[in-house]
């Protein structure tokens, strides 16, 4: 399965890929912001198995992307958990209204984002 | 007179009890949850006005809508590549790209965890700024004070957060 990492910043997506790769999922895609991400999805023909975004990004921010991604058929369904700073919660439940599957808060430690991610698979 | 009591331009308090212990707060569970690393608080605060140094690793990140000002995260280069490696999973060693992106990253969640504790409205956090450097010095605009909190990890030692806030 396909996972892709929608973060600005390298480290949170080493950070995320070791998560990852500890539950056993190997193929991560990285882009480091929302018109990155979504070319990704379509170079790999949508085959996405779970979208890791980032909220506050430069270019396109995560709630753009979660809306594009909402809207279009082939990546409507597709899970998305939002990462966010606790300063952005009113953005939490924008992205919740927007079609957010789940969002996980900085700072977290690894076993809450290991919990987010069984929830939604 | 006390930090607390100190006074902006506009007469309004420049830090209260509240963000301070905000930015604590933040700063202890940040390097708790991602880091592994326990930190508390190493003295008394601190008033700076004008330029004066920092330690050599500086991140910096602004602070805009109901809060203005803006907020630093300084250590020394080596504990920082040390807190970086304990972040990252990894190890740091060169001071380049890693270290800085990891770094503002860590001050962007402490800033945001703090910033969320203040109870004042919607704060918007600009993107973090990394500065690598021997005698740095930093000053504020309209000459508002810095104040600094010293901290300490338990085994490598002594950091700062320094803020430099007005209420609108």
């Amino acid at each position: 399965m396909k996972i892709l990492l929608i973060d600005d910043s390298m480290t949170m997506r080493r950070i995320q890929t070791r998560v990852l790769n500890s539950m056993g999922y190997d193929d991560i895609i990285e882009a480091g912001n929302g018109k990155e991400g979504l070319m990704r999805i379509v170079e790999n023909n949508y085959n996405m198995g779970l979208i890791l975004c980032d909220i506050n990004m430069p270019e396109m921010s995560g709630i753009e992307t979660l809306m594009r991604l909402r809207a279009h058929p082939q990546t409507k369904s597709i899970p998305v958990i939002m990462c966010t700073s606790v300063a952005e919660k009113e953005q939490v439940l924008q992205a919740l209204k927007a079609g957010a599957n789940s969002y996980i808060v900085k700072p977290f430690d690894p076993e809450s984002l290991k919990e987010k991610i069984n929830a939604v698979l | 007179m006390s930090v607390v009591d100190q006074k902006n331009s506009n007469g309004k308090p420049a830090i209260g009890f509240a963000h301070i212990n905000a930015f604590v707060e933040a700063a202890v569970r940040t390097f708790d949850n991602m880091c592994n690393l326990q930190t508390e608080r190493d003295g008394d605060l601190q008033v700076r006005r004008g330029m004066f140094g920092t330690h050599e690793l500086v991140g910096l990140i602004g602070l805009s809508g109901s809060v203005r000002g803006a907020v630093m995260l300084t250590m020394p280069i080596l504990t920082g590549k040390r807190v970086t490696s304990a972040f990252l999973s990894e190890p740091v060693r060169e001071t380049g790209p890693m270290l800085i992106d990891a770094f503002g990253e860590l001050l962007n969640i402490i800033a945001g965890a703090a910033s969320a504790n203040m109870d004042e409205g919607h704060v918007q956090l600009s993107l973090p700024a990394v500065f690598i450097g021997r005698d740095l010095r930093t000053g504020a605009q309209h000459n508002r004070p810095w104040i600094v909190i010293p901290m300490r990890f338990n085994e490598w030692g002594k950091y700062n957060i320094e803020v430099s806030r007005e209420t609108t």
